[in-house]
């Protein structure tokens, strides 16, 4: 038993560390892609929510100062940043160009590999974070009403995991319609373009309509960016703290469940074509 | 002539060929249609959950900021519609070589890669972001001039031509680097400020997105030339700057070919 679980583990690890090698391979561009990519993203908020806040004339929108606002969306785009992953929509190309047919001839599982390839690009995005956080407090920006605590901070680090794995499994599951249908990045895509809006990245949930986050709550979107940012920030209360996470792992479990199954019936159709 | 002739004809064979294509992956067709679809209506969902909280943007009403949002939707279409695809394969062709079958044509190498397909599932959303503009000129009080319409249309076209070649100045470096994607990723970004109107950007910023990454201009100036807050200096300076632009991109593209050693083949 202990046999069955380490072994895709260790492969997991493996492909982890063969990833962060092929993201570095390329140094400089890597690097500088990524934290302009950041720097940018920041930049675009704060210009928004500063003429937001001058055109209303009020200091609180939704509850947020515009301090608070600016520090909730650093944690929040770079937590988008962190459950996006890497190699999303790799796995429908190899359904239906039958390269997935390597993981059905060797020992080695599809979702070990996948999530090794996946992890590496939340690690630095976690890494930037703390950095951009780091950041906002020496330039004296950090919100006097927020004051960040080890146990909230660690506790958002956990949950990001969670959002990690559910981001992941959603993925697989949408991409697993690949054994159905001849090409389908373009509905994956779409998913993606969805979450960015519907996980609180770009604008709190607090400041949708009221039936807009009436839907959302029976969704797992904002499980993806707003719930662990607002855990690690401390800003949800205990209460909702509790029944938040029962809840994205439920999510997390269904999704990874959902993928399971569409992905067995799948393979029932999957011919292998050109390999 | 006969160049123009020769070149008009290729790309209409090529667009038939797309064509047939599309009717091949048809699931795949109405997919894109509707990654577009939602791509449209979250563009509009920010600006209206903004404005459910303030009842101006920097001075822009809700209709001025919708008629900004279908124009650079509408380019976005036209984009994905003709350009898109083949910048995106860009870097595919010059690390494994298969630019060699372009080059060999007796056609212009840039024409030929940067037209080979045409998206249709994407032309579908052209139609769309022009009804989008359609309702957000309807909105507008005053009555529409036809100088005001044939400006605001101009400088589109001018933008496609400059966001056509900020597009390629981030993939043309592989023919130096070989990465994979070129400077895709940071592309994706930078993008974002086309997608927000100019007057939430000031100082520093504003210069640069003005001028070395000028997306203010693809986007912004066409929609305050239809407010009639653009001069003429602003319109012949984006004018310049887009013919600017294409030429450096053309410039670059030539000496990418020179260092173009092949991979394969």
């Amino acid at each position: 038993m202990g046999l069955k679980i380490a072994a895709p583990l260790r492969h997991s690890w493996l492909v982890f560390s063969a990833e962060t090698k092929r993201l570095t391979a390329y140094r400089a561009q890597f690097w500088f892609e990524l934290v302009l990519s950041s720097i940018v993203e920041l930049l675009i908020a704060l210009a928004v929510w500063r003429t937001v806040f001058a055109a209303s004339g009020a200091t609180q929108i939704g509850g947020y100062t515009l301090e608070g606002m600016m520090l909730y969306l650093t944690v929040a785009i770079f937590f988008g940043q962190a459950t996006k992953g890497t190699g999303v929509g790799t796995f429908q190309r190899e359904v239906y160009d039958g390269s997935l047919t390597k993981y059905l001839i060797y020992p080695l599982s599809v979702y070990s590999y996948k999530l090794g390839t996946f992890m590496p690009r939340s690690l630095f995005a976690l890494g930037q974070m703390l950095l951009a956080l780091a950041g906002i407090w020496l330039l004296g920006y950090w919100p006097p009403e927020t004051s960040l605590s080890f146990e909230w901070m660690m506790a958002g680090i956990v949950c990001l995991f969670f959002s990690c794995l559910l981001y992941f499994f959603l993925i697989i599951l949408l991409e697993s319609l690949a054994f159905w249908a001849d090409n389908i990045w373009a509905l994956s895509y779409a998913l993606q373009i969805a979450i960015v809006f519907l996980s609180g990245k770009a604008v709190p949930l607090e400041l949708f309509p009221s039936w807009v986050r009436s839907v959302l709550e029976i969704s797992p979107f904002p499980f993806l960016a707003y719930f662990p940012a607002q855990v690690f920030l401390g800003t949800i209360d205990y209460h909702n703290f509790v029944a938040g996470v029962p809840v994205l792992l439920g999510w997390t479990v269904a999704a990874y469940a959902g993928s399971r199954i569409i992905m067995s019936r799948g393979l029932h159709r999957y011919t292998g074509v050109g390999q | 002539m006969n160049f123009l002739k020769r070149h008009l004809r290729t790309y209409a064979a090529l667009v038939r060929f797309s064509l047939s294509r599309t009717l091949e992956f048809r699931v795949d067709f109405f997919f894109r249609f509707f990654m577009d679809c939602i791509f449209y209506a979250l563009s509009i969902a920010f600006f209206e959950v903004l404005f459910l909280h303030t009842d101006h943007l920097g001075g822009w009403q809700r209709h001025e900021v919708l008629l900004f949002v279908s124009g650079g939707l509408l380019l976005d279409g036209v984009f994905m519609t003709i350009i898109a695809r083949n910048v995106w394969e860009l870097p595919r062709l010059v690390n494994k070589g298969e630019l060699d079958f372009q080059i060999l044509r007796p056609v212009s190498p840039l024409f030929f890669v940067m037209t080979r397909h045409f998206e249709f599932s994407s032309l579908m959303n052209v139609f769309l972001a022009i009804g989008i503009m359609a309702y957000a000129v309807n909105l507008f009080p005053e009555p529409l001039s036809a100088a005001q319409l044939a400006g605001f249309l101009f400088l589109l076209a001018n933008g496609f031509i400059l966001m056509t070649a900020m597009r390629m100045f981030t993939v043309l470096p592989v023919f130096w680097t070989h990465s994979d994607l070129g400077f895709h990723m940071l592309y994706m970004s930078l993008e974002q400020v086309s997608e927000r109107p100019e007057v939430i950007f000031r100082g520093l910023t504003h210069l640069l997105f003005t001028t070395l990454l000028p997306f203010i201009v693809i986007t912004s100036f066409p929609a305050r030339w239809f407010f009639g807050s653009l001069s003429w200096l602003e319109f012949s300076y984006a004018v310049a700057l887009s013919v600017g632009f294409f030429g450096l991109m053309v410039f670059i593209w030539g000496r990418g070919l020179r260092v173009y050693s092949s991979a394969s083949s």
